[in-house]
C-alpha cells in the first residue's frame, strides 16, 4: 500500500494527474470509488482484491469532461473497457495514467492507453460458478421457457437505468430511452417497455461489451443481465469471429466481411 | 377470423421494392396480408423498427433487400446482414419468436421469388397465429 500511495502522491505533485479515481474503504469489507485531487488525502486510497467497480465508467461522464489529466486504478475489467473506449476514440483529449496490480500485488504505474493495451492479457473474464450454472440452465431452455423466464425476471425491472449508468460502454449523451419523438421505449411501467429496453441495450452493446459485469453488479433488483451479454458475445464469436479487445479492432457492427456466414436469410 | 393476421415487409427501395413492383406488373398474385414499407436501404432498417412493428400489431415481419454485392450504396446490406445475425441471437436470448421474422434477399428481377417469400411467410404466420404473446406484455404492470 505504501508504494501505491507513493505513486499517487508523485502523480499529483508532478501534475501528471489532476484527479485520481481510485478506491477507498466503504461499508464493512466493501470498497467504494474515491476521487482525489489533493495529495494530503492519498492515505484514503486502497487497492486490493475487494475492489470491483469498473472505474473507467467515470472517464466519459460529463462531470469529468474538462479534466484532462486523470489517473485511474485499473482492474482487468477496467483495463478491457479503457482499451475498447480508446479504440472508439473517446480519450483523444485526455492524458491518462493507470495504476494496476501485478501478480505479486504490487502497484504498477502505466502511462497512456496504448501502453495499457500492451499490458492487457488475452484471457477472458471468468464467471462465478453460480453464474456459470445459471447460464448452463438457461442454454438448455426452450424458446417458450426463455420467454417465460424473462417475463418473470423483467417484471421486477424498474427501469432505473443503473445498468446503463454503470456501463463503461454506455456514454452517448442522448440515449434512445430518452427520445420521445418517436417514443422508442414505452415509458409506462409495463413489461413490454422492459423487454424493449433490455433488447435495445443488448443490441447497442453488440461487439462492444467488455464483459465486465458492471451492469449485473449495479442492478438493485439482481437481474441476471450477464446472461444477455455473455450469450451475445458467445454467439458473435461463433458467427463473426473472435472477440478481441484491442485498440485497433473495430466492433463487429461497425465493419463487415463480404463473406459473412449465416443460415437464415433466404 | 383465420385470415386476420398482419405481416409487415421492410424492404429496400432499390431491389426488393422494385422486385415487388415487378411481381405486380407480371400479374403474379400474392397474399394481400402483407403491408410493404419502403426504406432507402436495408442498412437503414433499425432493429427498433422491428420491435415497434411487433408492439403495434404485426404478427410477422419480412425484411428484404439487395443481394450481397448488389447494394446501391455498396455496403449497406453487408452491415445489415451482420446486424441481423446479432439481432436474431439477441431475440433468441429473450425468447422472442424468430420464426415470425423472415430475412431475405430479393433483387429487382426476382418478382416470382418475392411472391413466393410473401406467400410462404404469410402461410407460416397463419399457422403460428397472431402474436398476442408479445403484444400482451404492454398490458402487464411491471413492477
Amino acid at each position: 500500500m505504501k508504494r501505491l500511495h507513493q505513486i499517487v502522491s508523485e502523480l499529483l505533485a508532478s501534475g501528471k494527474a489532476k484527479l485520481v479515481i481510485g478506491y477507498e474503504k466503504g461499508t464493512g469489507e466493501k470498497r467504494r470509488p474515491a476521487f482525489i485531487s489533493d495529495a494530503n488525502e492519498v492515505e484514503r486510497l486502497v487497492f486490493d482484491s475487494q475492489c470491483s467497480h469498473n472505474l473507467s465508467v467515470y472517464l466519459t461522464k460529463p462531470e469529468y469532461k474538462h479534466v484532462t489529466e486523470i489517473a485511474v486504478f485499473a482492474t482487468p475489467q477496467t483495463m478491457r473497457a479503457v482499451v475498447r473506449l480508446a479504440g472508439e476514440n473517446q480519450f483523444q483529449d485526455k492524458k491518462l495514467s493507470f495504476i494496476v496490480m501485478d501478480q505479486d500485488q504490487n502497484a504498477l504505474l502505466i502511462e497512456g492507453a496504448e501502453v495499457l493495451a500492451n499490458h492487457l492479457g488475452k484471457e477472458k473474464i471468468a464467471l462465478s460458478s453460480a453464474q456459470e450454472e445459471l447460464l448452463a440452465k438457461f442454454e438448455a431452455m426452450s424458446r417458450e421457457e426463455r420467454f417465460a423466464y424473462w417475463k418473470e425476471q423483467l417484471s421486477n425491472c424498474v427501469k432505473c437505468y443503473a445498468c446503463r449508468a454503470a456501463c463503461p460502454m454506455c456514454y452517448c449523451t442522448r440515449c434512445t430511452v430518452e427520445v420521445n419523438q418517436p417514443q422508442w421505449i414505452s415509458v409506462p411501467s409495463s413489461l413490454q417497455g422492459n423487454f424493449e429496453y433490455h433488447i435495445m441495450r443488448a443490441m447497442h452493446m453488440a461487439g462492444r461489451c467488455v464483459d465486465c459485469g458492471s451492469c449485473e453488479a449495479a442492478c438493485p433488483l439482481g437481474l441476471p443481465l450477464n446472461i444477455i451479454t455473455r450469450r451475445m458475445i458467445k454467439d458473435i464469436e461463433a458467427s463473426l469471429g473472435p472477440d478481441i479487445v484491442s485498440m485497433d479492432t473495430k466492433s463487429v457492427l461497425n465493419t463487415f466481411q463480404p463473406n459473412d456466414k449465416e443460415n437464415f436469410i433466404r | 377470423m383465420e385470415n386476420n393476421i398482419k405481416v409487415v415487409a421492410f424492404v429496400c427501395n432499390w431491389c426488393t421494392y422494385a422486385g415487388a413492383d415487378l411481381t405486380g406488373t407480371s400479374r403474379i398474385k400474392y397474399s394481400s396480408d402483407v403491408k410493404i414499407v419502403r426504406f432507402p436501404c436495408t442498412g437503414r432498417i433499425d432493429f427498433m423498427l422491428l420491435m415497434k412493428a411487433f408492439a403495434e400489431g404485426a404478427d410477422g415481419i419480412i425484411v428484404s433487400g439487395c443481394h450481397p454485392n448488389d447494394c446501391h450504396y455498396t455496403s449497406g446490406n453487408f452491415h445489415a446482414r451482420r446486424r441481423w445475425i446479432v439481432f436474431k441471437s439477441v431475440l433468441e436470448t429473450f425468447g422472442i419468436d424468430t420464426r415470425r421474422i423472415q430475412f431475405s434477399w430479393v433483387s429487382a428481377a426476382e418478382g416470382a421469388k418475392w411472391a413466393e417469400i410473401v406467400n410462404t411467410t404469410v402461410e407460416r404466420i397463419k399457422e403460428l397465429g397472431p402474436y398476442t404473446e408479445y403484444r400482451e406484455l404492454a398490458g402487464v404492470e411491471a413492477p
